[in-house]
């Protein structure tokens, strides 16, 4: 009959049947016997460097703002979202304010193009599904994304260009607090993809929109007074 | 003062008060009180999102899981008793969850043993030791699974097996093999 592997008789410890005490026995006689002896120090160092993992790690961005959309989308019972892109910003964040409200007055009521919204607009069936109401209401939301869309795109060349004499703490901040925004917007858009009539998607679309504006707003300005 | 009643046991502790505060967003939330609901996910996201991302070792699925547990339990908030069951509750959906999800992915992606449903992590270069996250990460899903539950997570066979749906004694032979393995890619 031939002699056990050091596998096999290693094979409860790696099952995890022994408490502590009888680990610690097989441990201790693994290390008088040649021929377990690496094996055995072998698994006791990987099965410390597992235990040693952590069980708590944050996620990389707050997942909150998406699970609060997800709610809304869903028409579960109201969830607040926070204002954490506000907090985040560290008061750089507000609303555009009245002179985006007089340009988008004066903006053309186009349809067509890219965006999500945009996209929603244009993919709303007409009268015999929707509302006439929910239809205007999804065309006006259309043309302030665009209206929006350009505004952004022209914010974001300028303050890419000035970016140099921002501090460079500040520089950081501005550009993480960007990203924070542009995923809370990818966010939104899967959800308009999978409920292109929910306007209250297409509000909190906006109102990201706008504070993502606003952010590229103020920063231009601390730029250019540098 | 408040230090010396504390040390006597006549005011909690920072844990009892710790759970204190949970069990009261607990009420809350059954109440159906938002705030409640955010500072639940605050107190608990990071447990969540260290299982989540330890089983689908992958940050994507990680994050969309623990979305889909959070969104659930809103759903279910009437049903939580106090934070244990709150905190059991989430461990138990996120895990049937990924189940399911790799289920519906592929039928047999959970139960098969031999390939990770993940790229295989890349052969370690001469001298250097493959960091164990990833060896986790190249594991196939179900024994991935039994070692983060046993070895990282301090979890019992008999609870494996309940989580799992698998049965004590195949829990232990997955682990015996998720080792063996592991140890070969370390």
């Amino acid at each position: 009959m031939s002699e056990p592997s050091p596998q096999d008789r290693l094979a409860p410890w790696l099952r995890g049947e022994l408490d502590a005490a009888e680990e610690s026995a097989l441990l201790a006689a693994a290390r008088a016997d040649a021929s377990l002896a690496e094996e055995a120090e072998g698994y006791r160092r990987m099965l410390a460097e597992l235990r040693d993992l952590r069980r708590e790690v944050a996620p990389e961005r707050d997942l909150f703002p998406a699970i609060a959309v997800r709610l809304r989308a869903a028409g579960r019972r109201h969830v607040r979202v926070p204002l954490w892109a506000a907090a985040l910003a560290a008061g750089l964040v507000l609303l555009l304010g009245a002179l985006l409200a007089w340009r988008l007055g004066r903006s053309p009521l186009a349809v067509g193009g890219g965006s999500p919204v945009e996209r929603q607009a244009s993919a709303a069936p007409g009268p015999t599904a929707e509302p006439a109401a929910g239809a205007l209401a999804q065309t006006a939301y259309a043309a302030t994304d665009r209206e929006l869309a350009r505004i952004h795109d022209e914010l974001r060349r300028a303050i890419e260009a000035r970016a140099g004499a921002l501090p460079p703490a500040t520089r950081l901040l501005l550009f993480e607090n960007l990203k924070v925004i542009d995923r809370a917007i990818r966010d939104v858009e899967s959800a308009i993809v999978e409920q292109p009539t929910n306007a209250d998607l297409a509000r909190t679309y906006v109102s990201y929109r706008r504070r993502q504006i606003d952010l590229l707003r103020q920063a231009n300005r601390a730029a250019s007074r540098l | 003062m408040i230090e010396a009643l504390a040390t006597r046991g006549m005011l909690p502790a920072a844990a009892d008060s710790a759970d204190f505060e949970e069990a009261r967003w607990i009420a809350a939330l059954r109440r159906g009180d938002p705030e409640a609901f955010e500072r639940l996910y605050r107190r608990r996201v990071d447990a969540l999102y260290g299982l989540a991302w330890r089983l689908t070792a992958d940050v994507g699925q990680a994050e969309e899981l623990v979305q889909e547990v959070f969104v659930r339990a809103w759903e279910h908030r009437e049903r939580f008793n106090n934070g244990e069951h709150f905190v059991r509750w989430l461990r138990q959906v996120a895990i049937h969850t990924w189940i399911n999800q790799l289920r519906r992915a592929r039928p047999e992606a959970f139960d098969d043993e031999g390939e990770s449903d993940l790229p295989a992590a890349p052969a370690p270069a001469h001298g250097v030791r493959l960091d164990v996250q990833r060896a986790l990460a190249a594991l196939p899903p179900r024994l991935r699974a039994v070692v983060v539950l046993f070895d990282i997570y301090g979890l019992r066979h008999d609870e494996i097996s309940d989580l799992l749906r698998i049965s004590v004694g195949a829990s232990k032979v997955q682990l015996h093999r998720a080792r063996r393995r592991l140890k070969e890619m370390l």
